[in-house]
Order: structure tokens, then C-alpha cells, then sequence
């Protein structure tokens, strides 16, 4: 009779629970959405950095022309006189994301335009990362778990910074992806279904329609399938797991424009043929072991070693020679940068050149992943009690995103969601710890003992209470109710798990290892201080570091709030006052935003794929004015743009940039040496500064008539004064400067009409055309300067 | 050493012999079905190896959907193996069905990628017919292995698991 009672109210508390976790999960969505709107609120609804701008641009035309043209679309707004091929070029994931559901949106009649759909692309995906963060963390370790890592996810700042209202980058939808492959993957090996299996290769296929970040999925599973095997956790459950995958997701990776062949001819992908071919190996082997007698087996194994080890070693050989006989053996420049950090400042310098290709600094960890920093060696511990083929999977994920986030700043972000995974199932052991402490201790419970798992986790806990505060912050509203929500839930769910241990397993009477009550209390308490701090500092960093949309800039000063919204005037500037033709150069920081906003033709953008054209375009501004001329003018160039921080201070200015632009243009034309710009290794533009620095291009650009400002040419970026104040220039005119001068324009000269003066006899003979001809107006192709 | 190894040899053929004929009637159809896959595979192989490689798109989908649906006849095998203990509460007939849907999206993505416009380098305007202009002979004979056997080998297998049943 007890039993049927406790069975309906095991039920009803089973159905409570799922109701409540439901709402948790609608709660940490809202949290995710709304933290990720600071950016919206303090400034306003734009597109961030330099990168969205360009998704942005594409977006655009996709919802104006339709996908085929977007397929087929061939760009000559850019890199000119080279062109791009977009639809071959450009990974479609997001772009086609947002545009379907901007044509959704508008199929039901909500006139959103277009860019506020793009703006909020990333926080919704985010909201979605966190659900499928608690799907997978629910198949590796249970519902509390996967409700902690989910509030954890919503709010993690590495994530945030890539995914904040504005931020429309490859990340946004990418990361979403990645968890909800894996979250597949981990579904395909606990039930082997073969159903999930194929949902695990579409959303394969979405990951690498979405980031190039892909190889790390292609790459990480098969390392966990050779782990599987090598620690004798084979099963067939791993061989439906993996071998579809490794067949669908290299058709469908292959289907990508942008990865085309590359899905079998690049090194990045050879892991993954491997394993699939040992796993065929492993598999007919435990075949035949079922089939034998041990004794038979035996026999075989003998014979089959002593054969296939001359054939093995023939084909390694060949394969081994056809990798070795590239000379990069097959890998692309960027993943060689991520096995060997060094890789890139030796040979290619512009991999090596752009700021989120930097190892981080070790306050960027504590900044970026904050309390989860050390909660994650507890999380690894309780993954190993008990070990399962899931577990297993997660700590190898957190291992290797720990590495690659040593190499590159910018693969913090795959590390987050392994912290937040980690951290999750660290928090909610231990919440099971203390709770089951509490609930057992508390007079008014009866004295059932029974059989629980041994508490080793005891000391994961004393790690995080371990640290001691004296002050005590009121936590926010939000976290408590979560934390106390789960708790409860926690409570009604061992309940319901006691309830059934009773009737199993009345026997055995084992002694529970229970922490004293009021150790438990504080314990708890100071568990539920740590979520408030990692709250607190979530928000901050959300609002203060990650959401300035670096296209407006503000500062605060004793006269209230200034904005700068330099870039926005000189690019309005040059789409009402230029020719649609007209091409502009500038360093290739700024091209996707000039064609997105300003809508004029550039020579280099971010694509940064035509290091030779870069190149072309840091030696013009390297060299003296003529010869910058000179290379503009082949170019066909009429504006130059030049970005210049030191009359407010904002020290990402060109001037900044330009030992970079020496170095790529130094690698490409021997002429230009980085030793000539430095005096005794020190770059300076003061008096002191060579003469090579200060009749540059870039020099005279930036500093023309900065005396006039205040009299002194004091720059706040570089603190000095400059070195030469009063120059004209003779081949470029000034044509706008931005209000607080962080933005200025030149135009190119045109040639003069008439040469006077002596035509250089030398000059004319080498280039094949008379005396008589040089008087006259100059030709073409000719540079009248001479 | 050498008579040893030759008898030894033999005994182990003769009990993966017998070991194998006891194995029910639907398992061995099932791998007959993955032989078969592979053959055609290692046929399509051979063939690229004196045609040479050009359309390569076509070469891959056609190897690829033959390794593919040997692949998942394997996972089809080890769901229905009643020795299995894992499996012992998977219906056959689920099986089979996820089965054939995963077949489903292997052969949509091999009919999309056999004809697929590997043009973008040299398409430089954009192209208004995106039908293939580009199915060349070999590509035509991939098309041809993989329409004539694969359906037909699925049809042999659903008459296989209505007998069973």
C-alpha cells in the first residue's frame, strides 16, 4: 500500500520538477537575451566593429536580390582591380540565418528592416546556446547539472563579448552550433539511435555552413572515438555514433562553396579518415571475437599481426611521403598558427598582425570566465565519478579548448561553454553534497540511512568556500531566486530518488557520509555568494568592457558625456560628396565598413586574403609622397583615408598601425625596411625620429596642419610633440577632416597640365621616349613629377 | 613452423566457417548488402583510376554514397542482431526505419553534390540556368551504378524484414 502511494507522489513531484525546470529554462533565456542589450540601451541599435559590416553588406543584398544571386554574386566594390568571389568565399550560415528569418518576420507581416534583424540575431542564438547547453549537460550528468550550466552560459562574459546586441559575427550562430553538435553527438552515443545520429550530421552541416572554427569538431570527435577505443570503451553505440558522421558530414561539409574539397584533401580533416578506419578495424575484431573460441582467436590474432604488419607499414610510408611532399604538409596557414604559436610571427605576419590572433594575458582568463576558472577542476573531478563514455567526451573537450585558448585570444569563446559545462556539474555535485547533508540532519527526518555515493566530492567543496569574505554583498534578485529554486528542486528530486531506494534496496544499510549540519549551512551559503559575485561580475563586464560598439566612442569628462561619432560623419561624408565610382584607399581595417556605409570602392579589407595587395597598399603608405603617388595612381585611387587619434587620445590610430604596415609591406617589397623607421630600435614621430619616418606617407597624412590646432603639435596618443610641424604637401589636398580630427580625407593630385623645368635626359632615355615628348602634357602612364 | 601455420590457418578458417553459417538468414543478407556496397565502391575506384578524376565532385558522392549505406547497413546489422544486449528493447522495425531515413538524406545530399556546380572560380557573372551543364560521361556512369543498385538493394532489404516478421 505504500508503495502505489509513494509511486503517485513520486510522480507528482517527478511532474513538478519538469514543470519547474521548464520555467527556469524560459527565465535563463530572458537572462541571456536581456544582458546582451546593454550595447542597445546605452548607445543604440548598430551594427558593432568591422567584421558585421560586412555580413551586414551581405545580408543586405541577399534580402534585396534573392539566394541565387547570392550564390553567384561576384563583388568588385572591393579589392580592386582583383574583385571577390562572395558566394565562394564567405561562410553562408549566418547570413542565411538571418535572412531567413528576416523574410519569415516580414512573410508575417512585422516590418523589421533588416538590420535590426541583424543586430539581435546574436542574443537570440544566444538564448538558444543555453538551452542546448542544458541538453548536453543533462546527458552527461542529469537536470541539475544541465540548469546550472545553462544560467552559467546565459551569462558568461567571453561569450558575451561575441555575442552582444550588435555584434553580427560568424560566433553568433556558430557557438549555438558547436553545443548543439555535440549535444547530438553525446544523445547518438548514450542511446544509439541511429535517428539522432542523423540529426547529428546536419547540425554538423550547419556548424561548418557557420565558422571555420569546424575543424575543431572534425577533429575533437574522432579524438575521443580513439580514446573510447584505446581505453577498451568500445561499443557499438560508438561505432553508430561516429562512423555516419564521419561519412555524411564530409558530403554535406563538401556541399560549402567554401570548403568544397577541402573536406578531404586538407590535413585538418586526415584525423578524422583515420579513426574512421580503425574504428572499422576495432569493430571487425570484436567481431570475430564473438565468432571464435578464445583459442581460435588466438590463432588468428597471431597470424593477422604477422601479415598486416608489412602491409601497414607500406601504406604508413606512402601516406607518410604524400603529407611530407607539401611543403606546409597539407594544413592551412592558420591551424599550422594554432599548433605552433610561432608560426605566424615568422612567416606570416598578418595572421600574426591582427590583435585577437594574441595569446591572452592571464587577467584576460579571470575577466573572461571569471569564478568558473577554478570551478572547472572540481567539474573535471565529478566527471570522473563515475566515468562515462559522455563524461569522458567532456573533459577531453575541456582539455583541448583550454589549449587552443593559450594560443589564440579569440578561442576563448570555444572555452567558454566547456567551463560552463565543467562549472555546472562542479556547483551542482555540490549542491547535492550539502543538501543531502542538510536534509538528513534536520530533526523531523526519519533515520533512513541508506546507501549513497560515497562522498569523495567532499573536498570539491571545501575548495570553493575555502575562500573567505568578510564583506557580505546583498546577491541580485535573479541569482537567488534561480539558486533557491534549484535547491528546492534538488530537494524534491533526491527525495523522490530516496523514495525508490527504499523499496530496492531495503537491506543494505551502509552509513551515509554526511558533512556536520552547520558545515553544510555555511557551505551552501557561501556556494550561493560565489554565484552572486560571478553575477555581479557578468554584468559589468556586459555593461561597462563588451558592449562599446567601437563605431561611436564616448568619454566622460568633467562637462558631462562626449561622443565621437567620427567614423559614421567621414564615411557620410564620402557616400554625398564622391563619385559612386570613385575608389578609396585606406589600411585594411576599415574596408568593410567603407563599402557597407559609405558605399565606395576599396583596395584591401578584412578578408585579408591577398597579401600581396595589402602589401602594395602599407608600401604606399610607407614611402615618400611621390612614390605613394605613384603606386595610388595604378591603382586608380582618388581617396585616401587616414585614421588619426592624437588629438582626443584614441590610441587604435593608424599611427599606431603603421609598424605593421612596414613589416606587410616589407615582406613583399625588399625596398622598405622596419630598422629605417625606428631610431635605436625605439619608434618615434618626436624630433628625434628618422627622416624615413617623418616624410612618410602615413606621417604627412596624419600630422598635416596639426600644429594649427594648438600650437604646439602635442600628440595625447604618443606624448610628444611631433617632429615636423610645418609642412605642405605637394601631391595630395586635404578634403575633409572629421570633427575631432580622428577621421581625415586626401585626394590624389591629378598631374600637373604643363612640366616645366628640364626634363631628365637619364629618365627619358630608359623609358624609350623623346626629349620633345616630355615637354609636352605628360602621358598617361608617365609620371609628370619628373 | 611453416605446416604449422598452414594447419593452423586452416583450423581458423574452418571455425569462422562454421561460425558463420549459424548466423540467422536476415543478418547474412545484410552483409551480403554491405559486399555488395563495396564492391561497387572499390569498382568506382578502379574506374577513376584509368578515366582520371575530373568531375572529382561526382567521384566522391559516387564512392561516398557506396561506403554510406555499407556504413549504415552495418548500424542497421548491429541494431537487429538479437545476440545484442543493448539493443534488446529497439523494435526491429525502428531500426529499420531510421535506417532508411538516414539513407534518406545520404542519397538527397549525394543527388545534390554528384552534378554540383564546382564553377564558382570561373563563374564570374552570375549564371542564369543552374541546372548542370557539366554532367559528363563519368559522372553519368556514377549516376547510373547508384540509381539501378542502391534502391534496389533497399527494396531486397524491406522484403527481407517482412519475411522476418
Amino acid at each position: 500500500m505504500e508503495v502505489p502511494e509513494n509511486g503517485t507522489s513520486a510522480s507528482l513531484r517527478y511532474a513538478f520538477g519538469n514543470v519547474l525546470s521548464f520555467f527556469i529554462l524560459i527565465l535563463i533565456g530572458v537572462l541571456a537575451f536581456s544582458i546582451r542589450l546593454f550595447s542597445v540601451i546605452k548607445y543604440e541599435s548598430v551594427i558593432h566593429e568591422f567584421d558585421p559590416y560586412f555580413n551586414y553588406r551581405v545580408t543586405q543584398y541577399l534580402t534585396k536580390k534573392g539566394i541565387y544571386e547570392f550564390w553567384n554574386w561576384f563583388d568588385d566594390r572591393t579589392w580592386y582591380p582583383l574583385g571577390r568571389v562572395i558566394g565562394g568565399t564567405v561562410y553562408p550560415g549566418l547570413t542565411l540565418t538571418a535572412g531567413s528569418i528576416w523574410w519569415l518576420v516580414n512573410s508575417l507581416n512585422i516590418p523589421l528592416s533588416v538590420e535590426t534583424v541583424c543586430v539581435f540575431t546574436a542574443p537570440i542564438f544566444s538564448a538558444i546556446a543555453s538551452w542546448a547547453t542544458y541538453l548536453l549537460t543533462k546527458e552527461v550528468k542529469g537536470t541539475g547539472a544541465g540548469l546550472t550550466a545553462a544560467a552559467i552560459l546565459a551569462m558568461v562574459p567571453s561569450y558575451i563579448s561575441r555575442s552582444v546586441a550588435g555584434s553580427y559575427d560568424n560566433e553568433a550562430v556558430a557557438i549555438f552550433a558547436l553545443i548543439f553538435t555535440f549535444y547530438l553527438y553525446v544523445k547518438t552515443l548514450n542511446t544509439g539511435s541511429l535517428f539522432y545520429a542523423t540529426l547529428n550530421a546536419l547540425a554538423y552541416f550547419y556548424m561548418v555552413c557557420s565558422w571555420g572554427g569546424y575543424t575543431f569538431i572534425i577533429n575533437l570527435i574522432p579524438m575521443h572515438v580513439l580514446l573510447c577505443i584505446v581505453t577498451g570503451r568500445y561499443s557499438p553505440r560508438l561505432y553508430i555514433a561516429y562512423a555516419p558522421l564521419v561519412i555524411l558530414g564530409t558530403l554535406l561539409a563538401s556541399l560549402v562553396p567554401v570548403v568544397g574539397f577541402n573536406a578531404v584533401m586538407t590535413s585538418e580533416h586526415f584525423a578524422s579518415f583515420l579513426v574512421f578506419i580503425i574504428i572499422h578495424v576495432v569493430a571487425f575484431v570484436y567481431y570475430v571475437k564473438g565468432l571464435l573460441s578464445p583459442k581460435m582467436f588466438k590463432v588468428a590474432v597471431a597470424l593477422v599481426v604477422s601479415v598486416g604488419m608489412v602491409v601497414c607499414c607500406a601504406v604508413v610510408a606512402v601516406l607518410v611521403a604524400l603529407v611530407a611532399s607539401s611543403p606546409t604538409k597539407g594544413w592551412s596557414g592558420r591551424s599550422l598558427s594554432l599548433l605552433d604559436p610561432t608560426y605566424a610571427s615568422k612567416y606570416i605576419p598578418i595572421i600574426a598582425s591582427v590583435s585577437e590572433h594574441q595569446p591572452p594575458t592571464w587577467p584576460s582568463y579571470f575577466m573572461d570566465i571569471n569564478v568558473l576558472a577554478f570551478l572547472v577542476p572540481a567539474g573535471i573531478i565529478a566527471c570522473f565519478l563515475p566515468l562515462s563514455d559522455a563524461s569522458c567526451f567532456v573533459v577531453l573537450y575541456i582539455v583541448t579548448s583550454v589549449y587552443f585558448s593559450g594560443v589564440m585570444v579569440r578561442l576563448m569563446l570555444v572555452l567558454a561553454p566547456a567551463a560552463c559545462i565543467m562549472s555546472g556539474i562542479a556547483l551542482s555535485q555540490a549542491f547535492d553534497v550539502l543538501t543531502r547533508s542538510v536534509k538528513f540532519q534536520l530533526p523531523g527526518v526519519s533515520g533512513n540511512l541508506q546507501s549513497g555515493a560515497g562522498d569523495t566530492t567532499s573536498s570539491t567543496t571545501v575548495t570553493p568556500s575555502d575562500v573567505v569574505k568578510t564583506e557580505k554583498q546583498p546577491p541580485t534578485d535573479n541569482s537567488e531566486d534561480t539558486i533557491k529554486e534549484r535547491t528546492s528542486k534538488k530537494k524534491k528530486k533526491k527525495e523522490k530518488e530516496h523514495v525508490e531506494k527504499v523499496s530496492l534496496k531495503s537491506q543494505i544499510q551502509k552509513r551515509l557520509l554526511v558533512l556536520p549540519l552547520d558545515t553544510s549551512i555555511i557551505g551552501i551559503l557561501l556556494l550561493v555568494l560565489l554565484g552572486a559575485f560571478y553575477v555581479v561580475h557578468c554584468v559589468w563586464a556586459a555593461a561597462e568592457a563588451y558592449s562599446a560598439p567601437s563605431i561611436v566612442l564616448t568619454s566622460h569628462s568633467h562637462d558631462g558625456l562626449h561622443v565621437f561619432d567620427d567614423f559614421r560623419e567621414a564615411y557620410a561624408w564620402l557616400s554625398h560628396n564622391t563619385e559612386v565610382d570613385d575608389k578609396v584607399a585606406s589600411w585594411w581595417d576599415y574596408g568593410y565598413q567603407t563599402t557597407a556605409m559609405a558605399n565606395r570602392t576599396v583596395i584591401v579589407d578584412n578578408n585579408t586574403w591577398n597579401n600581396t595587395h595589402i602589401a602594395t597598399v602599407g608600401t604606399a603608405m610607407s614611402s615618400p609622397e611621390k612614390a605613394a603617388w605613384e603606386i595610388f595612381n595604378s591603382l586608380d585611387v582618388k581617396y585616401v583615408l587616414v585614421v588619426f587619434g592624437g588629438l582626443v587620445g584614441y590610441p587604435s590610430d593608424d599611427i599606431n598601425k603603421f609598424l605593421w604596415m612596414v613589416r606587410i609591406g616589407g615582406g613583399v617589397f625588399p625596398h622598405i625596411k622596419e630598422p629605417d623607421y625606428l631610431r635605436d630600435g625605439q619608434y618615434r614621430i618626436d624630433s628625434q625620429a628618422t627622416s624615413t619616418m617623418l616624410n612618410c606617407l602615413m606621417y604627412k597624412l596624419a600630422y598635416y596642419r596639426f600644429v594649427e590646432t594648438d600650437g604646439k603639435g602635442f600628440d595625447r596618443v604618443r606624448r610628444t610633440e611631433i617632429g615636423k610641424k610645418h609642412f605642405k604637401l605637394t601631391h595630395f589636398e586635404e578634403v575633409f577632416t572629421t570633427h575631432h580630427w580622428m577621421v581625415r580625407i586626401y585626394k590624389l593630385k591629378p598631374p600637373k597640365n604643363r612640366i616645366r623645368g628640364k626634363a631628365k635626359k637619364s629618365k627619358s632615355v630608359s623609358k624609350g621616349s623623346t626629349a620633345t615628348s616630355l615637354k609636352r602634357s605628360g602621358g598617361r602612364k608617365r609620371n609628370p613629377w619628373h | 613452423m611453416a605446416r604449422s601455420t598452414t594447419r593452423d590457418a586452416q583450423a581458423l578458417i574452418q571455425s569462422l566457417r562454421s561460425a558463420y553459417v549459424a548466423t540467422p538468414t536476415n543478418l547474412k543478407i545484410i552483409d551480403l548488402y554491405v559486399i555488395f556496397a563495396i564492391s561497387t565502391a572499390l569498382i568506382q575506384v578502379v574506374y577513376m583510376a584509368i578515366v582520371g578524376s575530373f568531375p572529382f565532385n561526382s567521384f566522391l558522392s559516387g564512392v561516398l554514397s557506396c561506403v554510406g549505406t555499407a556504413v549504415l547497413a552495418v548500424c542497421l546489422r548491429i541494431q537487429v542482431n538479437k545476440e545484442n544486449k543493448e539493443f534488446k528493447d529497439l523494435p526491429p522495425e525502428r531500426a529499420f526505419a531510421d535506417f532508411v531515413l538516414c539513407n534518406l538524406v545520404l542519397h538527397l545530399v549525394i543527388m545534390n553534390f554528384i552534378v554540383y556546380i564546382n564553377s564558382f572560380i570561373f563563374n564570374r557573372r552570375s549564371v542564369s540556368d543552374h541546372q548542370s551543364s557539366s554532367v559528363s560521361s563519368p559522372c553519368k556512369k556514377t549516376i547510373f551504378i547508384e540509381t539501378l543498385a542502391i534502391p534496389r538493394g533497399i527494396y531486397r532489404l524491406s522484403e527481407m524484414f517482412q519475411l522476418a516478421a
